[in-house]
């Protein structure tokens, strides 16, 4: 389970806990090698405490080859995002901290 | 003989750049050649230089090439203004005429993790530098300050792509990187052409459109993967 303000370490079992209890779930699914997965995991860290409604969890899509075909990430980083068990946002790369902030208030207040 | 230079910044990790947007690094790391160190534990600057350089001697076998080394840790504090200016004088007074490795190691010795106005002298020094050189490498063997710790994940950009796509970049790895680009001073082998960079503040979205998908398809980004 994600620690209030914080983004846990989750694989596929514990991602699957946070979907079916949280409201909203917000996933990095990340690699060790990709440098780009490094900046948009720094910005999570510096966002979650600002979210306490959203659980935040990074996946390392490398140890999990079949989770990444199932959810069909075909490069990283990407984020995915769901509201109430749907996957409700999908974005491939790092996008910029604006885009973030409106997509993670976007994904609390929308309905 | 064309102009290269290592530089080595413990410390300054992915996370910095995240928080600070260094614009030069951040300019950098989008048309460079990048990756991801690896250093495990200890990290500290005498082992990050120890374990990233000491190679060296048996990587650059008969290039040629004269290795100056600037700066190793080590030294009497100096505060990072001043420790910048000194390697700066260092790095450009060996080039065209030796290889210069260089370490900046004020931001590992202290305590907390780098300000952004740190960050930003930083980046100042970098792009300064790196407007003399054809073959660069700038890393941190490992990340920012986390507690008596530091993140284990480092910085790598260079002229010389990674070794391996999928995997990250350990310290001992490095003196084989470095004994190519030497080899690409020495001999003038230019064999990665830097593209124009992007312009700043250029919007890549469509106008009205939301940069996140929610039907599984591509959107576009503003950075791309690696």
């Amino acid at each position: 389970m994600s620690a209030q303000g914080a983004v846990a370490c989750v694989d596929p079992d514990g991602l699957s806990d946070l979907i079916r209890n949280r409201s909203y779930v917000v996933l990095d699914c990340w690699a060790p090698w990709c440098a780009p997965c490094h900046i948009l995991g720094a910005m999570l860290r510096d966002l979650a405490p600002k979210y306490p409604e959203v659980a935040f969890a990074r996946l390392n899509v490398q140890a999990y080859p079949e989770f990444q075909e199932r959810l069909e990430i075909y490069g990283l980083p990407t984020l995915l995002a769901w509201r109430k068990g749907k996957l409700v946002y999908r974005v491939p790369g790092v996008p910029d901290w604006r885009t973030l902030k409106s997509m993670l208030d976007e994904l609390v207040t929308g309905e | 003989m064309r102009r290269g230079a290592v530089i080595s910044v413990p410390g300054l990790g992915y996370t910095s750049m995240a928080r600070c947007s260094p614009r030069f690094l951040m300019e950098l790391f989008n048309y460079s050649p990048r990756g991801v160190m690896h250093f495990p534990p200890p990290r500290t600057p005498e082992e990050a230089w120890r374990r990233t350089f000491g190679g060296l001697g048996r990587s650059l076998g008969r290039l040629g090439v004269e290795i100056v080394a600037i700066n190793p840790p080590g030294g009497s504090p100096r505060g990072l203004a001043a420790e910048l200016a000194e390697v700066e004088r260092g790095i450009m007074g060996a080039l065209g005429r030796s290889l210069p490795i260089a370490s900046v190691n004020s931001i590992a010795y202290s305590a907390a993790p780098p300000a952004c106005d740190e960050v930003g002298l930083v980046d100042g020094f970098l792009s300064r530098i790196f407007r003399s050189l054809d073959e660069y490498m700038i890393i941190s063997p490992f990340g920012d300050r986390v507690g008596d710790d530091f993140e284990e994940y480092g910085i790598y950009l260079s002229s010389v792509e990674r070794p391996s796509h999928e995997d990250v970049i350990a310290p001992e790895q490095v003196p084989d990187l470095v004994a190519e680009l030497a080899a690409r001073v020495a001999r003038g082998r230019h064999r990665w052409q830097r593209p124009a960079p992007r312009a700043e503040g250029v919007n890549f979205l469509p106008i009205g459109h939301r940069p996140w998908s929610t039907s599984g398809g591509y959107g576009p980004s503003p950075w791309s993967a690696a």
